[in-house]
């Protein structure tokens, strides 16, 4: 009826995780291709990681390297091609290159377009379709009647983020690096500290080379409005969060989901309550209400 | 052909700044002349063209073509944008000059608004307009299927990063890039060899911290959108949109976080994340000699003067080079780009304290 999903970036944190919640999982970071045991580069791992998630009875996606150069194709070619031998149930590419390389190597497997891929319109959603996507997820500045566009439009599985940070803007360097004095090597795992950085109302969650809002994208009171305008694939973006996050935020909205979906009466305020607790900086709307990314309005009702 | 260089006789070419003191040796034009520059080489120089005034200032110190953006459709304010009326004059003055016109349609627009987008480039190819500079893939691919003789120029908000994606705009119509300046020369050398697709460098341009193209850190900041009195959306706040960049990166930031982290990026965030403009020099011979298609000059908003200055210098460096000779290792060059410089960081600067206080209130 739905399908609640969120990314995970090492099998350290897969073993750590509660995804119980969860009806599918996008394995690996691809954002950088030093994080730590990053699923999309040790093959190793994601084989076990594969098997684990399968083994629950949900979907396993595998995410490939956002931003790849001549010299990363090679790397990102080894994912894919593993992930379909390991029958991982999609791939996600956010640069259409890697998405030519899927469609001439292995053109059967199933691909997802992610927020990165500047997925904008509609004649990009429908040209995406043509290159065999199954399904997209837009541009975070599209508010929900774009994004609703894009799906009726397309015909496309549209997938929305419920939850957690947005990703601002990926770096062709990481930041943490290149404040430590380091080339390469050894970043002492420091992106996965909670790093921020302010100025003035604004905060930013800085990660390396991807940096995220401070804020946290919260859509729990407005979950009747998105069910409404038929989206049913949903994002809760848990990656280098606390302990504990992504099960208890996907617990709660599991519960939301269902409720709102059979309920008329549906209550968000004391979900909200609860999310609360683990997001200190805030919550947003993002773009969905056509307002600044940081806004965040209550639901009306 | 035996070119006419502007730069030697810059009266006639109407440059009388080029007179102005300190701005270039007497060595320097008879160095030059000595020289005498001959065009061989197929890489040729893209101007930018904010306004009427400006497209004549570009060709007259030597641009082989300009761009302009039409009105809503390009990665700049209004202000900086030609109606279409304009667009016709720009058109004819360009191929009187035997130069040519490219228009801007370099932002992701909204989904209905692309049927009028399409409408328009039919206008403008009809006009005699010569090159679209485009980003978004689904709009790119509908304009070739309706206009197959449109030549289409991927611009540099679409961050096309290896060779796999230059083939796939390539598949799509695509017949140049706008490389992002992230890349090396190695890069763009495979690049050369392996894609099909024509190179464009952009040697003033400005460099975020961020991929070009990728970053909403602008209009997560500040965002608003609005239908304008020609019922055309103006997404301000986001660059991607059409809207300007409120340079948010470039506040002074104050870092929370373990100690090691803070220690290590303070005070470098105090002078924001990393947002500058910069002007290729040492790399041009490189380029030329590998004969990338276009090297593009970026700055519709900045003055008339300094844009003129800018072309007269590369047009300076690209004929000097065509001849032999080398820009890099001519001392009045090196000087002049430090007053190039030091001009276009204060009207940056300028620019970027009025753009900060629109997106921070």
């Amino acid at each position: 009826m739905f399908e609640l999903n969120t990314s995970i970036f090492t099998l350290k944190e897969l073993k750590n995780t509660d995804i119980s919640a969860y009806d599918a999982v996008y394995l690996g970071d691809p954002f950088c291709r030093q994080y730590e045991d990053n699923l999309s580069e040790n093959y190793k791992d994601l084989k076990s990681a594969i098997s684990i998630v399968k083994d629950k009875g949900k979907k396993v996606f595998v995410s490939t390297y956002a931003v790849p150069r001549n010299s990363d194709l090679k790397a990102v070619e080894k994912t894919f091609c593993l992930a379909a031998k390991l029958k991982a149930d999609a791939v996600e590419i956010q640069n259409y290159g890697v998405l030519r390389m899927i469609r001439d190597i292995i053109p059967k497997m199933p691909v997802h377009a992610g927020s990165l891929a500047n997925i904008y319109t509609v004649a990009t959603a429908q040209k995406l379709k043509a290159d065999g996507v199954k399904r997209i997820k837009g541009n975070y500045e599209l508010c929900l009647d774009e994004l609703a566009e894009l799906k009726d439009s397309s015909g496309l599985e549209t997938e929305v983020l419920l939850h957690g940070k947005m990703i601002l803007g990926i770096s062709e360097y990481c930041l943490t690096k290149k404040w430590l004095g380091k080339k390469t090597g050894d970043c002492q795992g420091l992106c996965r500290k909670n790093n921020c950085l302010s100025s003035r109302k604004l905060v930013l969650n800085n990660f390396g080379r991807v940096t995220l809002s401070g804020k946290d994208m919260c859509m729990i009171e407005h979950l009747p409005l998105v069910l409404k305008k038929g989206f049913r694939v949903f994002r809760l973006e848990t990656f280098r969060e606390t302990r504990g996050y992504a099960a208890e935020v996907g617990r709660i909205y599991k519960g939301a989901i269902q409720e709102a979906l059979g309920s008329f009466k549906y209550q968000p305020r004391k979900h909200l309550l609860k999310l609360k607790k683990f997001s200190p900086l805030g919550f947003c709307n993002g773009y969905y209400f056509a307002t600044s990314g940081q806004d965040y309005i209550h639901s009306q009702k | 052909m035996v070119a006419f260089p502007h730069y030697l006789f810059p009266a006639f070419c109407g440059d009388f700044n080029c007179f102005r003191p300190g701005q270039r040796g007497f060595a320097f034009y008879i160095r030059t002349f000595l020289i005498m520059p001959v065009k061989t080489n197929k890489t040729k120089l893209l101007a930018p063209a904010g306004s009427i005034e400006m497209l004549r200032a570009v060709f007259s110190c030597g641009a082989d073509a300009a761009y302009v953006g039409p009105l809503g459709w390009s990665r700049r304010r209004a202000r900086f944008e030609l109606d279409d009326s304009s667009i016709k004059e720009a058109v004819d003055i360009a191929h009187t000059q035997g130069k040519l016109l490219r228009t801007a349609f370099n932002t992701f627009p909204a989904s209905s608004e692309i049927s009028a987008g399409l409408k328009k480039i039919g206008m403008f190819l009809k006009m005699g307009v010569d090159g679209f500079i485009m980003t978004d893939p689904g709009f790119i691919s509908l304009a070739h299927r309706n206009f197959p003789q449109a030549q289409i120029h991927l611009s540099v908000g679409a961050s096309a990063l290896n060779k796999e994606e230059f083939d796939y705009y390539y598949k799509m119509g695509v017949s140049a890039v706008a490389v992002p300046c992230e890349l090396t020369l190695k890069e763009l050398k495979t690049l050369k060899e392996k894609s099909r697709c024509g190179i464009e460098i952009l040697v003033h341009a400005n460099r975020d911290y961020t991929y070009l193209g990728r970053c909403t850190m602008s209009s997560y900041s500040s965002h608003t959108w609005i239908k304008d009195k020609n019922n055309k959306n103006q997404f301000y706040g986001s660059p991607n949109r059409g809207g300007l960049c409120y340079r948010i990166c470039k506040l002074p930031w104050n870092p929370k976080g373990p100690r090691q982290w803070v220690k290590s990026c303070y005070p470098a965030v105090k002078n924001g994340l990393g947002n500058n403009a910069y002007f290729l020099f040492d790399d041009i011979p490189a380029y030329l000699k590998m004969e990338v298609d276009w090297l593009k000059v970026q700055g519709r908003e900045y003055s008339i003067p300094l844009i003129k200055e800018i072309i007269s210098f590369y047009r300076g460096i690209m004929d000097m080079a065509f001849a032999g000779g080398s820009a890099c290792k001519d001392k009045v060059m090196r000087r002049k780009i430090n007053e190039l410089i030091s001009w276009r960081d204060k009207e940056r600067d300028s620019m970027t304290s009025q753009l900060l206080k629109e997106g921070c209130n």
